[in-house]
Order: structure tokens, then C-alpha cells, then sequence
């Protein structure tokens, strides 16, 4: 049989046609592959910023992986302490973004400090101080309030915690929270991971020497690291990130990170209240469930706000119900956009966010944003 | 010089657009660093910058030693044994560098015996161990995952004459130090190649040295560039001048070993060699366990639950369906490339042959530079995030089209050339109309490497893929980073298992052995 050679040649593409048509080819390629970013204002969960603090870098004001923040009141001004991954605790004016003072922590071959509260020092009421979670040295660190070194290694003007399994001993603390209804601290809470996920208690005694003795009381939670949601068992504790006191310091709030969800417990009991992954909306209708929350701060008696590392983005919680009242942030590396934030806190009517992979801080306008 | 022909000219084109990503971004910045009056003055690392140069090389030249050492029986099984078993073989080159590290480190995890033990020891007196032992496991990990890339050179750079004599050395009686003396002397171009190949995957970049924050000039730079504004990165491209320096060399030495080295067809015929001796086949094998074995039971056996498997899957959804995306697109790239590198390579017109080499050592050169810094080159071009994340695994994956391009185009014998040349179709388009069945396998085992590559690529990939829930990449290094031990052994074993089962499965529908007319595979049977 005859090859059909018309149809050959007639498919075949002269010189002319076969330039054109590669040529609009490589246009409609390289049209395709082109393309900037854009920012879309009207996104609900876009941050309406009012202001930035910091940015990348070694310097004073800036941050290089932000990773801990708490904020307090000094000489009529607020001031942020932020330790970053270079060991590097800064205070940082919340007006304007000024580094009024810095230090490191005396080791930190093995690793750094996560989180950081702000309590008053232990065994003396009133007087200002913050606790950090040293957590590759596997101790609680304290120092005064204000400082205004300028990022010297400085020892802490107390310290406690050894390495170890055994009660009252740490793997890799990472947060505290600090029970001091008179001024005084009475209950710490520590919690830690490394195989021993639970959470601390400690009491703290009488000064001996000059120096506060703090006494394991118990321990709260156990270790469960399997990433199922803890249907199971609430109690089964995988990398509590962030803690905070509920109702007078008899509900501990703790943020589950491995497990994707927030555990209330009675400090009395040890028990768990309940716990909630999020997925419920305002009415019970569906949302988004947590992705590795890290950071928790109570807004009333009611709400908390958690930074979830995993979505880049903030929640506000219903602790009653456990449901989802809003979600803010989306991620990016824009102004308004978030990524991995470790921590955010309410001071007066701002919303202060720890953006820690974007190595600044945002302050948006609460009223703005508050679901 | 004959003039390239019309079907030569339309592939030049995009044949350069194959090397684009690779290149463009690097030459772009180093344009814009070297014209910036600032940034001559802000490089980093100025004061104890040869001391660093000099750790980095050292550790390098370590790592290809062991390796080359280590790969010395692997490469003899692979030689000699079947593609199914040659393929298993190499399966830790289808794992990330960081799933060993993290495998292996997991032994040392402190709610371990093992690992409770040495923390138990060494504080609060002798912290140096534990940071020593991140060390030499780092560098163990990355010893142990470079063996089988040390060992496929080896195999495929032994000298004909040398393995040859191979068989004249074993009836002499002489001592055994003087046997091996001799041995390396014969296969010292092998040896010198599978060191060389080590030395420059690892002097460049290498996450596992970072996550034990080995101070290296590469792991330096990286900090350096996260320690910075994107508007002050050109200084760091100023004072990455060695590793650039380095990946030039490299490439230069890359590809002229690929295009010099010895067609399958002249390599010594394995079926006239002796059989394996079993020690050596125990060697190769043991060397395997602690690279892929070791880490995967590891992981295997550091999870709480099995479910935690399945719900690493589900939480990551996102993630892996957006990275399987850009690697398959980075794939697609990538295979395209090598065709029309081997077509280009094996047209008979000077021309396009040179263009194919210089487009192949662009490839080369976009895997040897520091994947920070490339990362940071691509971040800098304000691409839109989808789209640079492509062209950033692409650029980190392009140098397997370059070589297996360049590899394949050199591999066609004289005579089928010449053949070709006869027919009117010595030209680049008419290679292709020769062998489409070898450029098919080209583009299928190109995009097979460059997927698995791409997906989990993440040192250039936290610098351009933006944050969130979709970037497998930033999940995996946050999972390394924070010691959640349970997604990371759930991610480990899936990402492991993945690359295995594809890698191996391509290797074997690939064929490692390049048959050749006239090589001795191709002895036509008996009728």
C-alpha cells in the first residue's frame, strides 16, 4: 500500500510557519514562567500592620530566629524581652522598636533558650525578673529586671534543674508558668520534652543562704509521643511547648505541639479537664484543626491566643468549649503575612506577634483583628 | 567548521534555556555583587577565613577518603552483579543525606539507653562529648551516604587495562599490603575520580554538618545569609569566592571526565572474571546496612505508634502533593534538558557539540554551588513563589541532566556515529531519530532522579518556597531542627521508603549497564 505523501507534506510546516509557531511557542512559555507576588488586602486573615519591630541580623533591634517573647511594664514603658537563636535575650521598647538592653546565656554549645515569662523573682514579691527555660542545659535560669548589658554572656542571678529523668530533673525544658497570687512565687510549672514530656511542679520555699529552694512537688502529665489526636489519653503529653495559669492558677493551659491540641488540667488533681484540637467553628460547625501550636496567652478568662508554628497563623479559643472563635495571619514573608510565629501576646489594645521565621515582630491593632 | 544544520539551530535555543535556572540567578547576583560599592566592603568571614577554607577542605578530602575506601567492594559487586541487586545496592543515593544522619542520630536520642547513657556521662563536665558525637556522626552519615555515589564511579571509571592486569595480579604470590600498593596504583584514575566526585558533592554544602553546626565555609555562608537582609546578600556573594571558585573547578573537572571516560563496550568484561570472593560481597553489604538498613530500623524503631506513619501522611498532605508538583515539574525540566544535552553532544556539527558541553557545565555548576547561596540567587530575581520554587529545584538537579546526557551522547560508538552520518542524520535531530528508545530512558531516568531529588531538596527550598503548609522542605528542617522525634521518623521512613522503592524501580527498568553494538553484552546469541 501507498504511503498517503500528500498528508505528509501537507503536515509538515514550511520554513516561515515553523519559525512563526516556534516562536509564539517560546513566547507563550516565557509568558507562563513570569510572574511577582502580590499582597490581597482584602484577605480576612491578612494582618492589618501597624508597625514592625526588627528585622535579620546580629545587631541591636534585630533577631535572627526569634523564638521566646514576653512583654512587661518599666518606667511608664512596655518592653518586650525576645531570645533569639543566638542565644541572645534583648529588650526591645514596644513604642519603638529599640534595643534598651541584651545578654546571652552563659552556655550555648549544646543549644539555645526557648521560652521566657516574666514573674517575679523567686522569694521576693514585687520584684521583676525572667524566667528562662535554658533548654539544652536542661536548667531554669532567672535574671533581674531590667538589664542593661549589651549582649555579653552573663550569668543568671539564679538557677536550678540538672539533667535527668528523675523527679524534678529536665531533659529539655521549654516553658514556665508561674504561680504568684500575693506577689510572691508560690507554684512554678515546668514543662519539658526529650522523651519525658510532662509538666513539672514545683514549690518554692524559703530563702536558705541568700537563695530560694524550690521543691518538686509532682508531676503533671505523661509522656506520649505518637502523633494520634489524645482521644485516647488527654494527659499523653508530646513536646508542651507553652504553658499558662487559668481561673486563679487552678487550671493549667497546656499546649500539646506533637499532639496538635491544647490540655486543660486541675493543678489540685493533675487531672485533665479536657482538651480540644480546634476543630470546631464559633456555632460548632467545622475548621481548621491546629498544626503544631506553639505559643499560648490567655486574652480573659474565657479566651486564649495560640501561634500555631505549623500553619503560620494565630487563634483565638474558646477554653469553655473549645472552639475556634477566629483564625488570624496567613503565611508569607510580606508585612501583614506570618511564618513559623513561636508566640504572640495582648498588651493594652495591640496584638504583638513573634514572626519568628520572617525575624520581626508585628503589632497590629487588636480591635482590628479581635474576632 | 561545518555550519550547524536548520534542525541544529532550533535546539541551541532552548538547549540554553535548559541551563537557565542553573546559571542565570548565579551570574545575575554575582553581576549585581560585583558592581555594588557596598558590597565590597560587608563580605562576612574576613578575619579567620583561611582557617575555615582550610577545616572545610580537610573534612571534604575525610569524607571522600572514607568513602573511596568503603566504596572499593561495592563497586566490585556492583560490577559483576545483576540489575535488580545493583540497584538495591544504591538505594542510599535515592535517600537525602540528612534521613542517614537523622537515622543514625536517633541511637543517641536521650530517651534512648544508649543516649540517656552518654548524657548521663557527659554532664555538666564533659559537654564536648555530646557535641563531638553530633560531629562524627554527622560526618559518618555523610561518609556512609556518599559511599554508593563513590562506588557507581568507581564501577564506572575502572580503568580496562587496569582491571585486566586485575586478573594477572591474583596468581602472584607477593604480600598482601604489596598486592594492594599495586592494586591502587592501577586503579588510580578510578580511585582519584570516585574521591574527586565525593570531595565536591560535600565541600559545597551538606545539611547534616549543619544541623551538628559544624563550622564549614559552606555552613558559614549559610549562616551569613541568615544573619542578613536580602539587601545585603551581595556581599556573601562576594565572599563565597572559594566555593565558587571550587564548584568551577569542579565542573570543569566533571565534565571532562564524563565525556573522557570509557565506553561500557571497552570496559573489561565481567564475565570473564573470577567470581566475587564472598568477604567482598559481605563488605559491600555491611557498608549498605549502616547506610540504609541502619537509619530506616532506626526510624522504623523509634516510632510510638505505627499510626504515627498514615498520620504523618495525612498532616502533610499538602505538603507532599505541592513538592511532588515542583519536583515533578523540575523533573520534566530536567529530563528535557538531557535529551537535547545527549542530542546536542552527539551531533556531528563542532558547534552544537560545544554548546551542548558548556550548557551540561552549567547543570554541573548549579549542583556545586553552596544550594543557599543558589537559593538566595533565586530569591533575589522577586519570581513568583510557585514558579521559583520550580526553577529552584530544577537548578539543583540539572547537573544529573548534564551528566547523563553528556554520559549517553558519549557512550554511542564510533560506528554507529559514522553510521549516522552516512544516513544524513549525523546532526542532533537525527540522534534522535536513531536511538528514541535510549532518549526516552534518558528523559524517564532523568525525571525519575530529579523528582526524588527535588522533593526533598531543602537547602536552596527554604530560601524560595514561601512558609506554610504546603513546603515539605521547611516541615522536614523544622522536624529536624526541634527533635520531633516522631514526625521525623514517620516523615524519614516515608521519604525513605519513597525514594528507595521509585529509585530502585527506575534503576532496574533502566538497566545500570549501557549495552552497546559490538560491547561484550551484546554478543548476539547462538542460532
Amino acid at each position: 500500500m501507498m504511503p498517503d505523501v500528500r498528508v505528509q507534506f501537507r503536515s509538515r510546516p514550511t520554513r516561515a510557519t515553523g519559525a512563526r509557531r516556534y516562536a509564539v511557542g517560546l513566547a507563550i512559555t516565557l509568558a507562563c514562567v513570569a510572574g511577582t507576588g502580590c499582597t490581597d488586602h482584602a484577605d480576612p486573615a491578612y494582618l492589618p500592620v501597624k508597625r514592625i519591630l526588627g528585622e535579620t541580623g546580629v545587631h541591636p533591634g534585630q533577631f535572627r530566629y526569634p523564638r521566646g517573647m514576653d512583654a512587661f511594664e518599666s518606667d511608664g514603658r512596655v518592653l518586650l524581652a525576645i531570645v533569639d537563636k543566638t542565644a541572645r535575650i534583648q529588650l526591645i521598647d514596644l513604642s519603638t522598636g529599640e534595643s534598651i538592653g541584651s545578654l546571652r546565656t552563659l552556655k550555648s554549645d549544646l543549644g539555645m533558650p526557648t521560652g521566657l515569662t516574666v514573674a517575679p523573682f523567686p522569694g521576693e514579691a514585687g520584684s521583676p525578673a525572667l524566667w528562662v527555660a535554658d533548654t539544652h542545659n536542661h536548667q531554669v535560669v532567672v535574671y533581674r529586671l531590667p538589664f542593661d548589658r549589651s549582649g555579653e554572656p552573663t550569668a543568671p542571678a539564679f538557677a536550678f534543674g540538672s539533667y535527668g529523668h528523675g523527679p524534678g530533673q529536665f531533659i529539655y525544658p521549654t516553658d514556665i508558668a508561674v504561680h504568684a497570687p500575693s506577689g510572691t512565687p508560690e507554684i512554678v510549672y515546668i514543662s519539658e520534652y526529650g522523651g519525658n514530656d510532662r509538666i513539672n511542679v514545683f514549690s518554692v520555699g524559703a530563702a536558705e543562704d541568700g537563695q530560694p529552694t524550690l521543691v518538686f512537688e509532682r508531676q503533671i502529665g505523661i509522656s506520649g509521643v505518637a502523633m494520634d489526636a489524645p482521644a485516647d489519653d488527654p494527659s499523653a503529653l508530646a513536646r508542651p511547648q507553652s504553658l499558662a495559669l487559668r481561673d486563679g492558677g487552678r487550671e493549667l493551659v497546656v499546649v500539646n505541639t506533637g499532639r496538635h491540641c491544647v490540655v486543660r488540667f486541675d493543678t489540685e488533681t493533675g487531672e485533665p479537664i479536657a482538651w480540644t484540637l480546634g476543630d470546631a467553628g464559633p456555632r460548632g460547625d467545622p475548621a481548621e484543626p491546629m498544626r503544631f501550636p506553639y505559643g499560648v496567652s490567655l486574652l480573659d478568662d474565657r479566651r486564649a491566643l495560640i501561634a500555631e508554628f505549623g500553619s503560620s497563623s494565630l487563634r483565638v479559643l474558646d477554653l469553655d468549649t473549645g472552639r475556634t472563635l477566629g483564625i488570624r495571619g496567613r503565611a508569607g514573608r510580606l508585612e501583614g503575612e506570618l511564618a513559623t510565629p513561636w508566640t504572640s501576646i495582648v498588651v493594652g489594645d495591640e496584638l504583638i506577634v513573634l514572626d519568628s521565621g520572617n525575624d520581626r515582630v508585628q503589632v497590629v491593632d487588636w480591635d482590628e483583628v479581635s474576632p | 567548521m561545518r555550519r550547524p544544520t536548520r534542525a541544529d539551530c532550533l535546539l541551541i535555543l532552548p538547549l540554553l534555556l535548559a541551563c537557565a535556572p542553573a546559571v542565570v540567578p548565579v551570574v545575575w547576583s554575582l553581576a549585581q555583587a560585583v558592581f555594588s560599592t557596598e558590597a565590597w566592603s560587608d563580605t562576612p568571614m574576613n578575619g579567620a577565613r583561611w582557617v575555615l577554607i582550610a577545616r572545610s577542605i580537610s573534612l571534604a578530602c575525610l569524607i571522600a577518603s572514607l568513602a573511596t575506601v568503603l566504596a572499593v567492594p561495592m563497586a566490585q559487586v556492583l560490577r559483576r552483579s545483576g540489575a535488580r541487586a545493583a540497584a538495591l545496592l544504591l538505594a542510599p543515593v535515592w535517600m537525602p543525606a540528612w534521613i542517614v544522619y537523622a537515622g543514625l542520630n536517633l541511637a543517641r536520642a536521650p530517651d534512648t539507653w544508649l543516649g540517656g547513657a552518654i548524657m548521663e556521662f557527659a554532664l555538666p563536665d564533659h559537654r564536648w562529648i555530646i557535641v563531638l558525637l553530633g560531629r562524627v556522626i554527622a560526618t559518618g552519615s555523610l561518609v556512609f551516604w556518599s559511599t554508593p555515589i563513590a562506588a557507581l564511579v568507581l564501577a564506572f571509571s575502572a580503568d580496562p587495562e587496569a582491571s585486566a592486569a586485575e586478573e594477572l595480579l591474583r596468581t602472584e604470590r607477593t604480600l598482601w599490603y604489596r598486592r594492594l600498593a599495586t592494586r591502587a596504583r592501577m586503579h588510580r584514575s578510578a580511585l582519584f575520580a570516585s574521591f574527586g566526585a565525593v570531595f565536591l558533592l560535600t565541600v559545597g554544602s551538606s545539611v547534616p554538618l549543619h544541623l551538628a553546626q559544624m563550622d564549614t565555609d559552606a555552613i558559614v555562608l549559610w549562616r551569613a545569609i541568615s544573619e542578613r537582609t536580602p539587601d545585603r546578600w551581595a556581599g556573601v556573594w562576594l565572599g563565597a569566592w572559594p566555593q565558587l571558585l571550587i564548584a568551577a573547578a569542579g565542573t570543569l573537572w566533571f565534565v571532562r571526565g564524563t565525556i573522557g571516560r570509557p565506553r561500557p563496550g571497552e570496559s573489561a568484561n565481567p564475565q570473564h572474571a573470577r567470581p566475587l570472593p564472598k568477604r567482598t560481597s559481605a563488605a559491600a553489604w555491611a557498608v549498605w546496612s549502616v547506610a540504609a538498613l541502619a537509619p530506616a530500623t532506626l526510624m522504623l524503631g523509634s516510632l510510638d505508634s505505627w499510626s504515627s506513619i498514615p498520620g504523618w501522611i495525612r498532616l502533610n498532605s499538602e505538603a507532599l502533593v505541592s513538592s511532588a508538583g515542583v519536583a515533578g515539574a523540575s523533573g520534566i525540566i530536567a529530563g528535557l534538558g538531557a535529551v537535547l544535552i545527549a542530542a546536542g553532544a552527539a551531533s556531528d556539527r563542532a558547534v552544537t557539540r560545544v554548546i551542548a558541553i558548556l550548557v551540561a557545565s552549567g547543570c554541573v555548576f548549579g549542583m556545586l554551588v553552596p544550594g543557599v547561596l543558589l537559593g538566595a540567587a533565586i530569591a533575589g530575581l522577586r519570581l513568583d513563589a510557585g514558579f521559583a520554587g520550580v526553577i529552584a529545584a530544577t537548578a539543583r538537579t540539572l547537573f544529573i541532566a548534564g551528566i547523563a546526557g553528556l554520559a549517553l551522547a558519549s557512550a554511542e560508538s564510533p560506528e554507529s556515529a559514522a553510521l549516522r552520518r552516512l544516513d544524513a542524520r549525523g546532526d542532533a535531530l537525527g540522534w534522535l531519530r536513531v536511538h528514541p528508545g535510549r532518549a526516552a530512558r534518558l528523559f524517564f531516568g532523568v525525571w525519575v532522579a530529579a523528582f526524588l531529588i527535588g522533593l526533598h531538596e531543602i537547602e536552596a527550598a527554604t530560601l524560595v518556597r514561601p512558609p506554610g503548609t504546603g513546603n515539605l522542605p521547611q516541615q522536614m528542617l523544622s522536624d529536624l531542627h526541634y527533635a520531633r522525634l516522631e514526625q521525623l521518623s514517620a516523615g524519614g521512613v516515608v521519604i525513605a521508603t519513597l525514594g528507595v522503592a521509585l529509585g530502585v524501580a527506575a534503576s532496574m527498568v533502566l538497566s545500570l549497564r549501557v549495552r552497546q553494538p559490538g560491547g561484550p553484552r551484546a554478543v548476539p546469541p547462538k542460532i
